[in-house]
Protein backbone atom coordinates (compact mmCIF):
# COMPACT_ATOMS: atom_id res chain seq x y z
CA UNK A 1 0.00 0.00 0.00
CA UNK A 2 1.62 3.41 -0.78
CA UNK A 3 -0.32 5.24 2.09
CA UNK A 4 1.09 7.06 4.20
CA UNK A 5 -0.09 8.71 7.48
CA UNK A 6 0.24 12.29 7.86
CA UNK A 7 2.12 14.15 10.19
CA UNK A 8 1.22 15.07 13.41
CA UNK A 9 -0.15 18.72 13.60
CA UNK A 10 3.05 21.22 14.39
CA UNK A 11 4.66 19.88 11.30
CA UNK A 12 5.86 22.59 9.04
CA UNK A 13 4.76 22.20 5.08
CA UNK A 14 7.18 24.12 3.19
CA UNK A 15 5.37 26.65 0.64
CA UNK A 16 5.77 25.44 -2.99
CA UNK A 17 3.54 26.00 -6.10
CA UNK A 18 0.11 25.14 -5.85
CA UNK A 19 -2.11 25.09 -2.55
CA UNK A 20 -0.37 24.37 1.23
CA UNK A 21 -2.71 24.58 3.90
CA UNK A 22 -1.40 24.93 7.20
CA UNK A 23 -3.13 23.69 10.30
CA UNK A 24 -6.34 25.18 9.09
CA UNK A 25 -9.56 25.51 11.32
CA UNK A 26 -13.18 26.50 10.48
CA UNK A 27 -16.04 27.35 12.65
CA UNK A 28 -19.74 28.31 11.48
CA UNK A 29 -20.41 30.87 14.73
CA UNK A 30 -23.99 32.01 13.01
CA UNK A 31 -25.42 29.13 14.03
CA UNK A 32 -26.64 28.73 18.17
CA UNK A 33 -24.33 26.45 18.98
CA UNK A 34 -20.76 26.97 16.58
CA UNK A 35 -19.70 23.90 14.79
CA UNK A 36 -16.34 22.98 14.24
CA UNK A 37 -16.08 22.02 10.15
CA UNK A 38 -12.59 21.80 9.73
CA UNK A 39 -9.72 21.05 12.42
CA UNK A 40 -6.50 21.15 11.94
CA UNK A 41 -6.16 20.50 8.23
CA UNK A 42 -3.01 20.54 6.41
CA UNK A 43 -2.57 19.45 3.15
CA UNK A 44 -0.22 19.94 -0.26
CA UNK A 45 -1.68 20.43 -3.51
CA UNK A 46 1.38 20.83 -5.59
CA UNK A 47 0.76 22.77 -9.16
CA UNK A 48 -0.24 19.74 -12.41
CA UNK A 49 -0.94 17.65 -9.99
CA UNK A 50 -4.77 16.18 -9.71
CA UNK A 51 -5.93 15.54 -6.21
CA UNK A 52 -8.77 14.63 -4.88
CA UNK A 53 -10.81 14.93 -1.49
CA UNK A 54 -13.25 11.98 -0.13
CA UNK A 55 -15.02 12.65 3.26
CA UNK A 56 -18.11 11.28 4.89
CA UNK A 57 -21.12 14.26 3.94
CA UNK A 58 -20.76 17.58 6.30
CA UNK A 59 -17.21 16.79 6.83
CA UNK A 60 -16.11 19.99 5.47
CA UNK A 61 -15.19 19.43 1.61
CA UNK A 62 -17.27 22.71 0.41
CA UNK A 63 -15.99 24.55 3.63
CA UNK A 64 -12.37 23.78 2.56
CA UNK A 65 -13.12 24.29 -1.11
CA UNK A 66 -14.72 27.47 -0.30
CA UNK A 67 -11.35 28.24 1.27
CA UNK A 68 -8.99 27.49 -0.76
CA UNK A 69 -11.18 29.57 -3.81
CA UNK A 70 -10.91 32.56 -1.44
CA UNK A 71 -14.10 32.97 -0.67
CA UNK A 72 -14.53 31.92 2.86
CA UNK A 73 -11.44 32.77 6.03
CA UNK A 74 -10.30 30.07 8.13
CA UNK A 75 -10.68 30.68 11.34
CA UNK A 76 -6.40 30.21 12.25
CA UNK A 77 -4.01 28.29 10.18
CA UNK A 78 -3.03 29.76 6.94
CA UNK A 79 -3.42 28.94 3.21
CA UNK A 80 -0.49 29.75 0.46
CA UNK A 81 -1.38 29.77 -2.98
CA UNK A 82 1.89 29.63 -4.68
CA UNK A 83 3.97 30.49 -1.93
CA UNK A 84 1.38 33.86 -1.13
CA UNK A 85 -1.04 34.27 1.75
CA UNK A 86 -4.39 33.43 0.92
CA UNK A 87 -6.78 36.26 2.98
CA UNK A 88 -10.33 37.05 2.75
CA UNK A 89 -12.98 38.38 5.05
CA UNK A 90 -15.54 35.41 6.19
CA UNK A 91 -18.38 36.42 4.28
CA UNK A 92 -16.40 36.87 1.66
CA UNK A 93 -17.92 40.32 0.70
CA UNK A 94 -14.74 42.28 0.66
CA UNK A 95 -12.60 38.94 -0.36
CA UNK A 96 -9.98 39.74 -2.43
CA UNK A 97 -9.97 37.66 -5.70
CA UNK A 98 -7.87 35.03 -6.86
CA UNK A 99 -8.81 34.93 -10.50
CA UNK A 100 -6.29 32.04 -10.56
CA UNK A 101 -8.66 29.69 -9.44
CA UNK A 102 -11.76 28.58 -10.66
CA UNK A 103 -14.57 26.81 -9.46
CA UNK A 104 -16.98 24.22 -10.89
CA UNK A 105 -20.25 23.45 -8.72
CA UNK A 106 -22.26 20.00 -8.83
CA UNK A 107 -25.39 22.04 -9.76
CA UNK A 108 -22.92 24.25 -12.32
CA UNK A 109 -23.92 27.99 -11.45
CA UNK A 110 -24.44 28.50 -14.79
CA UNK A 111 -26.58 32.10 -15.62
CA UNK A 112 -29.25 31.37 -16.74
CA UNK A 113 -29.69 34.55 -18.97
CA UNK A 114 -26.53 33.79 -20.93
CA UNK A 115 -25.84 31.49 -23.81
CA UNK A 116 -23.53 28.75 -23.83
CA UNK A 117 -21.09 31.75 -25.31
CA UNK A 118 -22.55 34.06 -23.29
CA UNK A 119 -21.40 32.05 -20.12
CA UNK A 120 -18.15 31.41 -20.63
CA UNK A 121 -17.23 35.02 -22.70
CA UNK A 122 -18.33 35.65 -18.79
CA UNK A 123 -15.74 33.68 -17.70
CA UNK A 124 -12.82 34.93 -19.91
CA UNK A 125 -14.49 38.90 -19.00
CA UNK A 126 -11.73 39.85 -16.63
CA UNK A 127 -8.75 37.08 -17.88
CA UNK A 128 -7.07 39.60 -19.22
CA UNK A 129 -7.19 38.21 -22.73
CA UNK A 130 -7.86 41.33 -24.91
CA UNK A 131 -11.12 41.88 -25.60
CA UNK A 132 -10.60 41.66 -29.95
CA UNK A 133 -8.81 38.38 -29.08
CA UNK A 134 -11.77 36.84 -26.78
CA UNK A 135 -13.92 35.97 -29.31
CA UNK A 136 -11.72 34.00 -30.90
CA UNK A 137 -10.43 32.14 -28.34
CA UNK A 138 -14.19 31.43 -26.71
CA UNK A 139 -15.01 30.21 -30.15
CA UNK A 140 -11.22 27.68 -30.05
CA UNK A 141 -12.36 26.55 -26.18
CA UNK A 142 -16.04 25.72 -27.26
CA UNK A 143 -14.59 23.28 -29.88
CA UNK A 144 -12.17 22.00 -27.32
CA UNK A 145 -15.27 20.62 -25.03
CA UNK A 146 -17.25 19.93 -27.40
CA UNK A 147 -19.87 22.50 -27.50
CA UNK A 148 -19.34 24.54 -30.73
CA UNK A 149 -23.06 23.74 -32.16
CA UNK A 150 -24.23 24.61 -29.03
CA UNK A 151 -22.69 27.91 -28.71
CA UNK A 152 -26.69 30.07 -29.13
CA UNK A 153 -28.37 27.22 -26.22
CA UNK A 154 -29.12 28.50 -22.90
CA UNK A 155 -28.48 26.95 -20.38
CA UNK A 156 -32.23 24.89 -18.81
CA UNK A 157 -31.70 23.70 -23.22
CA UNK A 158 -28.56 21.37 -22.46
CA UNK A 159 -28.45 18.07 -21.06
CA UNK A 160 -26.45 17.94 -16.89
CA UNK A 161 -23.02 16.84 -19.04
CA UNK A 162 -23.51 19.78 -21.74
CA UNK A 163 -23.89 22.27 -18.28
CA UNK A 164 -20.95 20.89 -16.81
CA UNK A 165 -19.05 21.09 -19.59
CA UNK A 166 -19.89 24.85 -20.42
CA UNK A 167 -18.84 25.36 -16.67
CA UNK A 168 -15.51 23.87 -17.14
CA UNK A 169 -15.28 26.07 -20.32
CA UNK A 170 -15.76 29.04 -18.02
CA UNK A 171 -13.30 28.30 -15.52
CA UNK A 172 -11.16 27.29 -18.18
CA UNK A 173 -11.96 30.79 -20.13
CA UNK A 174 -10.38 32.86 -17.26
CA UNK A 175 -6.59 31.14 -17.60
CA UNK A 176 -7.42 30.07 -14.25
CA UNK A 177 -4.08 27.54 -13.54
CA UNK A 178 -6.16 26.24 -10.23
CA UNK A 179 -10.10 24.26 -11.00
CA UNK A 180 -11.46 23.83 -7.70
CA UNK A 181 -14.24 20.98 -8.31
CA UNK A 182 -17.34 20.32 -5.93
CA UNK A 183 -18.92 17.15 -6.42
CA UNK A 184 -18.82 17.98 -10.22
CA UNK A 185 -20.40 14.78 -11.62
CA UNK A 186 -22.74 13.60 -8.59
CA UNK A 187 -25.94 14.92 -10.64
CA UNK A 188 -25.03 13.42 -13.90
CA UNK A 189 -26.02 10.01 -14.79
CA UNK A 190 -24.02 7.18 -14.81
CA UNK A 191 -23.03 6.88 -18.74
CA UNK A 192 -22.84 11.09 -18.91
CA UNK A 193 -20.48 10.15 -15.42
CA UNK A 194 -17.73 8.07 -17.16
CA UNK A 195 -17.45 10.68 -20.17
CA UNK A 196 -17.30 13.14 -18.00
CA UNK A 197 -14.41 11.35 -16.26
CA UNK A 198 -12.39 10.86 -19.85
CA UNK A 199 -13.35 13.89 -20.64
CA UNK A 200 -11.87 15.94 -17.84
CA UNK A 201 -8.68 13.69 -17.59
CA UNK A 202 -8.69 15.04 -21.16
CA UNK A 203 -8.39 18.84 -20.46
CA UNK A 204 -6.27 18.35 -17.62
CA UNK A 205 -3.70 16.42 -19.55
CA UNK A 206 -3.74 19.06 -22.40
CA UNK A 207 -3.91 22.39 -20.40
CA UNK A 208 -1.61 21.16 -17.56
CA UNK A 209 -3.74 22.45 -14.55
CA UNK A 210 -4.02 21.89 -11.52
CA UNK A 211 -7.49 20.24 -10.24
CA UNK A 212 -8.87 19.90 -6.70
CA UNK A 213 -11.68 17.15 -6.76
CA UNK A 214 -14.34 16.42 -4.31
CA UNK A 215 -16.25 13.14 -4.76
CA UNK A 216 -18.03 11.17 -2.86
CA UNK A 217 -17.15 8.40 -5.20
CA UNK A 218 -14.64 5.88 -4.70
CA UNK A 219 -14.08 4.77 -7.98
CA UNK A 220 -14.06 8.13 -10.16
CA UNK A 221 -11.30 9.19 -7.15
CA UNK A 222 -9.17 6.21 -8.03
CA UNK A 223 -9.44 6.44 -11.63
CA UNK A 224 -8.76 10.00 -12.23
CA UNK A 225 -5.76 11.04 -9.12
CA UNK A 226 -2.66 11.50 -8.38
CA UNK A 227 -3.58 11.92 -4.77
CA UNK A 228 -6.15 11.40 -2.89
CA UNK A 229 -6.69 12.80 0.64
CA UNK A 230 -9.01 10.91 3.15
CA UNK A 231 -10.76 13.50 5.42
CA UNK A 232 -12.68 12.17 8.84
CA UNK A 233 -16.09 12.60 9.73
CA UNK A 234 -16.60 16.66 11.64
CA UNK A 235 -14.74 18.29 12.26
CA UNK A 236 -12.98 17.21 9.14
CA UNK A 237 -9.02 16.64 9.48
CA UNK A 238 -6.85 14.86 7.21
CA UNK A 239 -6.67 10.96 8.24
CA UNK A 240 -4.27 9.99 5.54
CA UNK A 241 -2.83 10.82 2.27
CA UNK A 242 -3.16 8.36 -0.16
CA UNK A 243 -0.62 8.47 -3.70
CA UNK A 244 -2.20 6.31 -6.37
CA UNK A 245 0.54 4.72 -8.44
CA UNK A 246 -0.95 2.93 -11.30
CA UNK A 247 -0.51 4.15 -15.26
CA UNK A 248 -2.64 5.90 -16.67
CA UNK A 249 -5.57 4.74 -18.34
CA UNK A 250 -6.68 3.06 -15.36
CA UNK A 251 -8.20 -0.15 -15.23
CA UNK A 252 -10.82 -0.86 -12.44
CA UNK A 253 -10.49 -4.29 -13.00
CA UNK A 254 -6.83 -3.76 -11.94
CA UNK A 255 -5.97 -5.56 -8.97
CA UNK A 256 -3.78 -2.96 -7.18
CA UNK A 257 -7.24 -1.12 -8.26
CA UNK A 258 -9.47 -3.02 -6.16
CA UNK A 259 -6.71 -3.30 -3.03
CA UNK A 260 -7.09 0.97 -3.19
CA UNK A 261 -10.45 0.69 -3.60
CA UNK A 262 -10.70 -1.76 -0.58
CA UNK A 263 -8.83 0.63 1.69
CA UNK A 264 -10.30 3.81 1.29
CA UNK A 265 -14.47 2.37 1.30
CA UNK A 266 -13.56 0.49 4.51
CA UNK A 267 -12.30 3.78 5.82
CA UNK A 268 -15.46 5.68 4.17
CA UNK A 269 -17.48 2.93 6.32
CA UNK A 270 -16.23 3.90 9.58
CA UNK A 271 -16.14 7.48 9.04
CA UNK A 272 -19.79 7.77 7.24
CA UNK A 273 -20.91 5.64 10.92
CA UNK A 274 -19.04 7.80 13.20
CA UNK A 275 -20.92 10.79 11.96
CA UNK A 276 -24.41 8.81 12.20
CA UNK A 277 -23.40 7.87 15.52
CA UNK A 278 -22.29 12.21 16.29
CA UNK A 279 -25.86 13.03 14.68
CA UNK A 280 -27.76 10.43 16.60
CA UNK A 281 -25.86 11.46 19.86
CA UNK A 282 -27.40 15.04 20.16
CA UNK A 283 -31.08 15.29 20.82
CA UNK A 284 -32.84 16.60 17.48
CA UNK A 285 -34.97 19.80 17.89
CA UNK B 1 -46.25 22.93 -32.91
CA UNK B 2 -48.93 21.48 -30.15
CA UNK B 3 -48.73 24.90 -28.24
CA UNK B 4 -49.48 26.90 -31.85
CA UNK B 5 -52.12 24.99 -32.32
CA UNK B 6 -53.49 25.63 -28.50
CA UNK B 7 -52.81 28.97 -29.09
CA UNK B 8 -54.92 29.16 -32.19
CA UNK B 9 -58.24 27.34 -31.25
CA UNK B 10 -57.83 29.46 -27.70
CA UNK B 11 -57.92 33.00 -30.21
CA UNK B 12 -60.57 31.54 -32.57
CA UNK B 13 -62.95 31.14 -29.14
CA UNK B 14 -62.23 33.85 -27.74
CA UNK B 15 -62.97 36.22 -31.02
CA UNK B 16 -66.34 33.70 -31.52
CA UNK B 17 -67.33 34.59 -27.99
CA UNK B 18 -66.82 38.35 -28.49
CA UNK B 19 -68.97 38.46 -31.68
CA UNK B 20 -71.80 36.46 -30.29
CA UNK B 21 -71.80 39.40 -27.17
CA UNK B 22 -71.58 42.25 -29.77
CA UNK B 23 -74.38 40.26 -31.97
CA UNK B 24 -76.52 40.11 -28.67
CA UNK B 25 -75.82 43.86 -27.75
CA UNK B 26 -76.68 44.46 -31.03
CA UNK B 27 -79.73 42.52 -31.23
CA UNK B 28 -81.74 43.84 -28.22
CA UNK B 29 -81.23 47.08 -29.19
CA UNK B 30 -82.72 46.65 -32.40
CA UNK B 31 -85.30 44.64 -30.53
CA UNK B 32 -85.99 47.67 -28.94
CA UNK B 33 -84.83 46.53 -25.37
CA UNK B 34 -85.59 49.92 -23.31
CA UNK B 35 -81.88 50.52 -21.63
CA UNK B 36 -80.38 50.78 -25.39
CA UNK B 37 -80.33 54.37 -24.65
CA UNK B 38 -77.40 53.89 -21.77
CA UNK B 39 -76.24 51.28 -23.55
CA UNK B 40 -75.78 52.13 -27.41
CA UNK B 41 -74.35 49.02 -29.21
CA UNK B 42 -71.09 49.57 -31.05
CA UNK B 43 -73.00 50.36 -34.45
CA UNK B 44 -74.62 53.39 -33.06
CA UNK B 45 -71.68 55.00 -30.99
CA UNK B 46 -68.70 53.99 -33.53
CA UNK B 47 -71.04 55.74 -36.53
CA UNK B 48 -72.01 58.75 -34.48
CA UNK B 49 -67.86 58.77 -33.14
CA UNK B 50 -66.97 58.75 -37.61
CA UNK B 51 -69.71 61.51 -38.06
CA UNK B 52 -67.78 63.84 -35.27
CA UNK B 53 -64.67 63.39 -37.40
CA UNK B 54 -62.93 61.14 -34.82
CA UNK B 55 -63.53 64.36 -32.22
CA UNK B 56 -64.26 64.69 -28.65
CA UNK B 57 -65.42 67.36 -27.12
CA UNK B 58 -66.63 70.79 -28.00
CA UNK B 59 -65.36 73.77 -30.34
CA UNK B 60 -61.98 74.85 -29.44
CA UNK B 61 -61.64 72.17 -26.78
CA UNK B 62 -62.40 68.94 -28.61
CA UNK B 63 -59.79 66.49 -28.74
CA UNK B 64 -59.05 63.81 -31.08
CA UNK B 65 -59.52 60.17 -30.12
CA UNK B 66 -56.29 59.31 -31.13
CA UNK B 67 -54.32 61.96 -29.11
CA UNK B 68 -56.33 60.83 -25.88
CA UNK B 69 -55.03 57.52 -26.45
CA UNK B 70 -51.52 58.28 -27.81
CA UNK B 71 -51.67 60.17 -24.27
CA UNK B 72 -52.89 57.78 -21.99
CA UNK B 73 -50.60 55.23 -23.19
CA UNK B 74 -47.42 57.65 -22.73
CA UNK B 75 -48.53 57.99 -19.25
CA UNK B 76 -48.69 54.78 -18.02
CA UNK B 77 -45.31 53.24 -19.93
CA UNK B 78 -43.41 56.52 -18.28
CA UNK B 79 -44.85 56.02 -14.79
CA UNK B 80 -43.68 52.34 -15.41
CA UNK B 81 -40.36 52.94 -16.77
CA UNK B 82 -39.77 55.14 -14.32
CA UNK B 83 -41.04 53.15 -11.72
CA UNK B 84 -38.75 49.78 -12.56
CA UNK B 85 -35.63 51.62 -13.12
CA UNK B 86 -36.19 53.99 -9.92
CA UNK B 87 -36.89 50.75 -8.02
CA UNK B 88 -34.21 48.39 -8.91
CA UNK B 89 -31.94 51.10 -8.17
CA UNK B 90 -33.52 52.02 -4.86
CA UNK B 91 -33.68 48.47 -4.05
CA UNK B 92 -30.13 47.86 -4.76
CA UNK B 93 -28.81 51.07 -2.88
CA UNK B 94 -30.83 49.48 -0.18
CA UNK B 95 -29.35 46.14 0.32
CA UNK B 96 -26.37 47.15 -0.13
CA UNK B 97 -25.84 47.95 3.14
CA UNK B 98 -27.72 46.05 5.99
CA UNK B 99 -28.80 48.70 8.42
CA UNK B 100 -29.92 50.97 5.34
CA UNK B 101 -32.09 48.33 5.19
CA UNK B 102 -33.35 48.22 8.53
CA UNK B 103 -34.25 51.98 8.46
CA UNK B 104 -35.72 52.47 5.38
CA UNK B 105 -37.63 49.47 3.82
CA UNK B 106 -40.69 49.78 6.93
CA UNK B 107 -41.35 52.85 5.62
CA UNK B 108 -41.34 51.33 2.32
CA UNK B 109 -43.33 48.65 3.58
CA UNK B 110 -45.93 51.59 5.46
CA UNK B 111 -46.31 53.52 2.10
CA UNK B 112 -46.80 50.45 0.02
CA UNK B 113 -50.48 49.77 0.74
CA UNK B 114 -51.65 53.59 0.04
CA UNK B 115 -53.87 52.84 -3.42
CA UNK B 116 -52.25 54.96 -6.48
CA UNK B 117 -55.74 56.45 -6.66
CA UNK B 118 -55.18 58.00 -2.89
CA UNK B 119 -51.93 59.91 -4.36
CA UNK B 120 -54.27 61.78 -6.96
CA UNK B 121 -54.91 64.72 -4.64
CA UNK B 122 -51.17 65.09 -3.60
CA UNK B 123 -50.28 64.98 -7.08
CA UNK B 124 -52.31 67.76 -8.42
CA UNK B 125 -51.84 70.02 -6.02
CA UNK B 126 -47.51 69.12 -6.82
CA UNK B 127 -47.60 68.79 -10.46
CA UNK B 128 -50.90 70.34 -11.40
CA UNK B 129 -52.68 69.76 -14.84
CA UNK B 130 -50.77 67.94 -17.05
CA UNK B 131 -48.89 64.53 -17.71
CA UNK B 132 -46.51 64.89 -14.74
CA UNK B 133 -49.23 64.34 -12.68
CA UNK B 134 -50.76 60.71 -14.61
CA UNK B 135 -46.81 59.85 -14.76
CA UNK B 136 -46.44 60.41 -11.14
CA UNK B 137 -48.98 58.65 -10.28
CA UNK B 138 -48.62 55.07 -11.95
CA UNK B 139 -44.99 55.80 -10.76
CA UNK B 140 -45.97 55.69 -6.84
CA UNK B 141 -48.72 52.84 -7.83
CA UNK B 142 -45.41 50.77 -8.60
CA UNK B 143 -42.38 51.83 -7.07
CA UNK B 144 -42.73 51.15 -3.61
CA UNK B 145 -43.91 47.41 -4.12
CA UNK B 146 -40.86 46.80 -6.70
CA UNK B 147 -39.12 48.03 -4.42
CA UNK B 148 -39.74 45.76 -1.76
CA UNK B 149 -39.70 42.77 -4.44
CA UNK B 150 -36.03 44.06 -5.64
CA UNK B 151 -34.81 43.50 -1.96
CA UNK B 152 -36.73 40.63 -1.32
CA UNK B 153 -35.52 39.09 -4.32
CA UNK B 154 -31.85 40.22 -4.16
CA UNK B 155 -31.75 37.98 -0.51
CA UNK B 156 -32.43 35.02 -2.86
CA UNK B 157 -29.68 35.15 -5.32
CA UNK B 158 -27.78 32.21 -4.85
CA UNK B 159 -24.46 32.41 -3.04
CA UNK B 160 -22.76 30.16 -5.41
CA UNK B 161 -23.57 32.54 -8.38
CA UNK B 162 -22.00 35.07 -6.33
CA UNK B 163 -18.90 33.06 -5.73
CA UNK B 164 -18.68 31.89 -9.16
CA UNK B 165 -17.99 36.00 -10.28
CA UNK B 166 -15.84 36.20 -7.40
CA UNK B 167 -13.63 33.67 -7.91
CA UNK B 168 -13.21 34.76 -11.92
CA UNK B 169 -12.30 38.03 -10.45
CA UNK B 170 -14.88 40.23 -10.65
CA UNK B 171 -15.51 43.07 -8.13
CA UNK B 172 -18.62 43.69 -6.21
CA UNK B 173 -20.10 46.42 -8.63
CA UNK B 174 -19.54 44.11 -11.23
CA UNK B 175 -21.46 41.34 -9.37
CA UNK B 176 -24.38 43.59 -9.16
CA UNK B 177 -24.21 44.44 -12.04
CA UNK B 178 -23.89 41.03 -14.30
CA UNK B 179 -25.39 38.52 -11.89
CA UNK B 180 -27.42 39.96 -9.12
CA UNK B 181 -29.67 42.45 -11.28
CA UNK B 182 -29.67 40.01 -14.26
CA UNK B 183 -30.65 37.67 -11.52
CA UNK B 184 -33.92 39.56 -10.67
CA UNK B 185 -35.72 41.55 -13.43
CA UNK B 186 -37.78 38.71 -14.53
CA UNK B 187 -38.97 38.26 -10.74
CA UNK B 188 -39.50 42.64 -10.71
CA UNK B 189 -41.23 42.39 -13.94
CA UNK B 190 -43.76 39.89 -13.65
CA UNK B 191 -44.49 41.93 -10.26
CA UNK B 192 -44.97 45.10 -12.38
CA UNK B 193 -47.33 43.65 -14.48
CA UNK B 194 -49.49 42.23 -11.91
CA UNK B 195 -49.01 46.24 -10.52
CA UNK B 196 -49.99 47.48 -13.99
CA UNK B 197 -54.04 46.95 -13.70
CA UNK B 198 -54.15 49.20 -10.43
CA UNK B 199 -51.84 51.78 -11.62
CA UNK B 200 -53.88 51.83 -14.86
CA UNK B 201 -56.99 52.77 -13.47
CA UNK B 202 -55.27 55.68 -11.37
CA UNK B 203 -54.37 56.73 -14.61
CA UNK B 204 -57.82 57.11 -15.97
CA UNK B 205 -59.25 58.07 -12.23
CA UNK B 206 -57.08 60.87 -12.78
CA UNK B 207 -57.92 61.55 -16.13
CA UNK B 208 -62.13 61.78 -14.79
CA UNK B 209 -60.95 63.80 -12.19
CA UNK B 210 -58.34 66.38 -12.57
CA UNK B 211 -56.83 66.39 -16.17
CA UNK B 212 -59.04 67.02 -19.07
CA UNK B 213 -57.60 64.48 -21.68
CA UNK B 214 -56.90 61.11 -21.72
CA UNK B 215 -59.17 58.10 -22.03
CA UNK B 216 -60.42 58.58 -18.44
CA UNK B 217 -61.34 62.36 -19.88
CA UNK B 218 -63.26 60.99 -22.97
CA UNK B 219 -65.94 58.99 -20.74
CA UNK B 220 -66.04 62.40 -18.19
CA UNK B 221 -66.77 64.63 -21.26
CA UNK B 222 -69.42 62.08 -22.42
CA UNK B 223 -71.03 62.14 -18.63
CA UNK B 224 -70.75 65.68 -18.77
CA UNK B 225 -72.70 65.92 -22.12
CA UNK B 226 -75.35 62.92 -21.28
CA UNK B 227 -74.23 61.81 -24.48
CA UNK B 228 -73.92 57.80 -24.00
CA UNK B 229 -72.23 56.69 -26.91
CA UNK B 230 -69.79 59.17 -25.74
CA UNK B 231 -69.63 56.95 -22.77
CA UNK B 232 -69.92 53.77 -24.12
CA UNK B 233 -66.50 54.66 -26.67
CA UNK B 234 -64.68 55.70 -23.89
CA UNK B 235 -65.25 52.14 -21.59
CA UNK B 236 -64.53 50.16 -25.40
CA UNK B 237 -61.57 52.03 -26.06
CA UNK B 238 -60.10 51.64 -22.07
CA UNK B 239 -60.73 48.40 -22.42
CA UNK B 240 -59.10 47.91 -25.53
CA UNK B 241 -56.36 49.70 -24.62
CA UNK B 242 -55.58 47.80 -21.39
CA UNK B 243 -55.77 44.62 -22.96
CA UNK B 244 -52.96 46.01 -25.80
CA UNK B 245 -50.76 47.21 -22.92
CA UNK B 246 -50.98 44.20 -20.92
CA UNK B 247 -50.14 41.91 -24.40
CA UNK B 248 -47.11 44.26 -24.87
CA UNK B 249 -46.14 43.79 -20.92
CA UNK B 250 -46.75 40.09 -21.98
CA UNK B 251 -43.95 40.49 -25.11
CA UNK B 252 -41.54 42.39 -23.31
CA UNK B 253 -41.56 39.83 -20.73
CA UNK B 254 -40.99 36.96 -22.72
CA UNK B 255 -38.93 38.65 -25.52
CA UNK B 256 -36.23 40.47 -22.46
CA UNK B 257 -37.01 38.62 -19.43
CA UNK B 258 -37.73 35.15 -19.70
CA UNK B 259 -35.35 33.38 -17.73
CA UNK B 260 -36.30 30.99 -15.33
CA UNK B 261 -34.09 31.47 -12.28
CA UNK B 262 -35.04 28.06 -11.14
CA UNK B 263 -33.33 26.28 -14.30
CA UNK B 264 -30.13 26.23 -15.72
CA UNK B 265 -28.33 27.18 -12.26
CA UNK B 266 -30.08 23.94 -11.00
CA UNK B 267 -28.93 19.96 -11.19
CA UNK B 268 -32.27 19.28 -11.84
CA UNK B 269 -33.32 20.15 -15.49
N1 LIG C 1 -23.75 28.72 6.17
C1 LIG C 1 -23.60 27.82 7.15
N2 LIG C 1 -23.90 28.14 8.42
C2 LIG C 1 -23.76 27.24 9.41
N3 LIG C 1 -23.32 25.99 9.24
C3 LIG C 1 -23.00 25.60 7.99
C4 LIG C 1 -23.14 26.49 6.87
N4 LIG C 1 -22.76 25.83 5.77
C5 LIG C 1 -22.41 24.60 6.16
N5 LIG C 1 -22.55 24.45 7.49
C6 LIG C 1 -22.24 23.25 8.27
O1 LIG C 1 -20.90 22.92 8.05
C7 LIG C 1 -20.74 21.54 7.89
C8 LIG C 1 -19.88 21.25 6.69
O2 LIG C 1 -20.53 21.67 5.53
P1 LIG C 1 -19.92 21.39 4.09
O3 LIG C 1 -18.58 21.98 4.02
O4 LIG C 1 -20.91 21.87 3.10
O5 LIG C 1 -19.85 19.80 4.08
P2 LIG C 1 -19.62 18.80 2.85
O6 LIG C 1 -19.39 19.60 1.62
O7 LIG C 1 -18.46 17.98 3.24
O8 LIG C 1 -20.85 17.96 2.77
C9 LIG C 1 -22.12 20.93 7.74
O9 LIG C 1 -22.31 20.06 8.82
C10 LIG C 1 -23.07 22.08 7.79
O10 LIG C 1 -24.08 21.79 8.72
MG1 LIG D 1 -20.52 19.75 -0.13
Amino acid sequence: MNTKHTTTASSKIEPVKGFSCQNVHFTWKDSEQPVDVLKDVSLQIHSGEFVSIIGPSGCGKTTLLNILGGVSKPDSGTVYLDGQILGSSKQGVTAPTTSDVGVIFQDYGLLPWLTVRGNVAFGMKMSGIPKNEQKNAIIELLSKVGLLDFANHYPHQLSGGMKQRTSIARALANQSQYLLMDEPFSALDFQTRLMMQEFLTDIWQQFKKTIVFITHHVEEAILLSDKIYLLSARPGTVLEEVTIDLPRPRNVADAKFNEYRNHITSYLQKEVLKSFEEQNAIPLG
Amino acid sequence: MKANKDTIISFVCGLTSIIVLWAIWELTTALGWQYARVLPPPSQFLADFADSGFKIGLGSQAASVPESVASSFFRVFMGLSIGFVAAITFGVLVSMNIWVKRFVLPIVELLAPIAPIAWIPIALVLFGIGNQTAIFIVFMGVFFILTIVTVKLISTVPQHLINVARTLGYKNYQIWLYVIIPYILPGVFTMLRINFIAAWMAVLAAEMTGLRDGLGAIVMTGRNLFNSDLILLGMCLIGISGFIIDVILRFIQNKFFWWDTNQGTSAHK
